[in-house]
């Protein structure tokens, strides 16, 4: 199971967003770090085939991303979306299960099963306008693993989450991480330092770190800073 | 596959009948329906400060002697018999409230309506048969000569006219003739609702930010595209449908569903197809679904074109209001064809039945048989316009 980038651009009018960024991805998580406007969630939204590329082409397991069958295998949380606020939670999950092409009956089972996994389970029948915004986040870590996806895209997931929703989701990011390429952008290095088997770090469009925990001296978060600047602000 | 555009479909549709505004938009038409189709019966005639009769009472006055001339033939005889009718009127103001006016005259009121259209004040009181179809001829003729149709348009209608039965038989066709007039209420009425009801059906996915999550998914491209295609043109067809319903419903109620078979020159002294009032009414009618397909597939090409419901809005809306207020003038022959093909302006007796021609291999098409192809490739057009500019939407300038 491979995910490929190769010679990835993206380029507005006059900035350059995602320069010429090559990698490759085995299952396993993988943390992004990056400064604000460093290119990481245009990056992730090219991986997840809703921002097509100035150049270079991504590709999963031999399949283009912008096939069917990549996004098949896809599941993707963005850093921020809505929801259709007079849906339950349940309806809302059945829905993209649909989207999903999953099949009526597996659609329901997965359903109530995320609900569960994501401690929403009796909730799931309450309209999401009722929901706080840590309930909606659990909602939408819930949508982008209906499928159980062989690829996974999270952008800022723990955001919102509390101190204990935070660890659950790290060790389930975890267990996801065995068999599947999670890759994981967020501004908390915490959970990068804890649930990242590689770290990836973006400045300006340019990957500027790619190693594993071993290869950063001492603290992640000090290695970080390191990297940026301690001046730099440290928010992804 | 198949099951899941349903339940797409579905989904779509939930999401459609959970917004407010539809219901309230639907309502408030319905009520606006309704009101239009019953607003005759409203208000008194007054005479010397006095009320000298309802509308109501005068409506079922007038059908009930208009369904007694019923079948008979618009000739001599008939004139004559409306004539010495009205002579009889005493020579006073409010000649219309004496009681020869509804001992002698009245009974042949819609008679002298249709006469005094054509041949004007002091003509019906002696006009012939012969002189009144002539009349009739003339003013064809002029109009022909004022919307400047070339000799080919005008020996086409010829034709067409010879057609049509002469003397014409009368018949009391009350409420196909409103129906017939407010097909163009109808018209403006689905417009303003699916401007207010189908953008959301694109635009709420950008306004929510759903547009991400849903184009990476498997079914989020081409077959949510279709799904929610065919919600916005059924919703459309279908509240086009309630709505000519809701207004069909109380106009037959009062004014009777008799007159179904009279001719359309009875409605429209100067039109040359030789069609019955009910034939108008469903070719009307089918343009309206057709109509309704069309300006589904513009709402929705605007919503997606401009992430927004607002400004599909306000274009729709526009257009409305401009086809009220600015007419072209036929000197400019094209600019004018053009402009009376925008829906709000054709979907009515008045224009969709009008002298205007289309070239077509070396022959011509009505309005009727030209619209609804154009709206149809135009629709059709405006789908893949639509799916293209859909499936290409990129999640990237936020």
């Amino acid at each position: 199971m491979e995910l490929t980038i190769d010679r990835l651009t993206k380029q507005y009018k006059n900035k350059i967003a995602v320069d010429r960024v090559s990698l490759q991805f085995k299952p396993g998580v993988c943390g992004l770090l990056g400064a604000n406007g460093a290119g990481k969630t245009t990056l992730m939204r090219m991986i997840c085939g809703v921002l097509k590329p100035t150049g270079g082409t991504i590709s999963f397991q031999g399949m283009d991303v912008s096939t069917e069958e990549y996004r098949r295998s896809l599941g993707y949380l963005p850093q921020d979306f809505g929801y259709y606020p007079n849906f339950t939670g349940l309806e809302f999950l059945d829905y993209m299960a649909l989207l999903k092409g999953l099949p009526g009956s597996t659609a329901k089972r997965r359903s109530q099963e995320l609900l569960d996994l994501v401690g929403l389970k009796n909730e799931g029948k309450k309209k999401i306008k009722t929901y706080s915004g840590g309930m909606k986040q659990r909602l939408g870590i819930a949508q982008a693993m209906l499928n159980r996806p062989k690829l996974l895209v999270l952008d800022e997931p723990t955001a919102g989450l509390d101190p204990k929703e935070r660890v659950r989701f790290r060790e389930l990011i975890e267990e996801l991480g065995r068999e599947n390429i999670v890759l994981l952008s967020t501004h908390i290095v915490s959970d990068i330092e804890q649930a990242a088997d590689r770290i990836l770090m973006m400045r300006e469009g340019q990957m500027i770190f790619d190693g594993a925990q071993k290869d950063v001296e001492g603290r992640l978060e000090d290695f970080y800073l390191e990297q940026f600047g301690e001046g730099e602000e440290t928010d992804a | 596959m198949r099951n899941h555009f349903w339940s797409l479909v579905v989904y779509e549709y939930r999401k459609l009948f959970r917004r407010k505004m539809v219901w309230f938009t639907l309502g408030a038409m319905t009520v606006i329906c309704i009101f239009v189709a019953c607003s005759r019966l409203f208000g008194n005639s007054y005479v010397d400060g006095k009320i000298y009769e309802s509308h109501r009472e005068a409506l079922e006055k007038d059908i009930t002697f208009a369904r007694a001339l019923s079948g008979r033939a618009l000739d001599d005889t008939l004139l004559k018999e409306m004539q010495e009718g009205y002579a009889r009127m005493p020579d006073i103001p409010l000649a219309g409230a004496s009681e020869e006016f509804e001992a002698y005259a009245r009974p042949y009121k819609a008679i002298w309506h249709y006469v005094f259209l054509l041949v004007g004040d002091p003509a019906y009181e002696f006009v012939t048969e012969e002189e009144m179809y002539l009349a009739r001829e003339a003013q064809i003729e002029q109009t022909w000569i004022s919307e400047h149709l070339n000799n080919r348009e005008k020996e086409y209608l010829r034709t067409a006219e010879e057609k049509v039965e002469k003397p014409f038989i009368y018949t009391c066709c009350e409420g196909w003739s409103v129906l017939g007039n407010l097909m163009n209420t109808i018209c403006v009425l689905q417009l303003l609702l699916i401007a207010i009801c189908i953008p959301p059906i694109f635009s709420e996915e950008h306004s929510r930010r759903m547009d991400q999550l849903i184009h990476c998914t498997a079914l989020g491209k081409k077959p949510l595209y279709l799904a929610k295609l065919f919600v916005g043109v059924t919703f459309s067809v279908v509240s086009t449908l309630f709505l000519g319903f809701v207004l069909m419903v109380p106009l037959f109620c009062i004014y009777g569903t008799d007159g179904a078979e009279a001719a359309l020159q009875l409605l429209n002294y100067r039109c040359v197809w030789p069609l019955t009032i009910g034939e108008a009414v469903f070719i009307l009618l089918g343009l309206l679904l057709i109509v309704a397909l069309f300006h589904t597939v513009l709402a929705m090409l605007l919503s997606e074109y401009f992430c927004s419901s607002t400004i599909p809005l306000a274009i729709l809306a526009g257009i409305v209001m401009l086809s009220m207020f600015v007419n072209v003038p036929y000197e400019y022959r094209l600019l004018s064809q053009l402009w009376n093909m925008i829906p709000v302006n054709l979907v009515a007796i008045w224009g969709i039945f009008s002298n205007r021609l289309y070239p077509f291999f070396g022959t011509f098409l009505t309005a009727w048989q030209a619209a609804p192809c154009i709206y149809l490739l135009l629709g059709a057009g405006g789908a893949v316009l639509c799916f293209w500019r859909y499936q290409g939407y990129q999640c990237g300038n936020r």
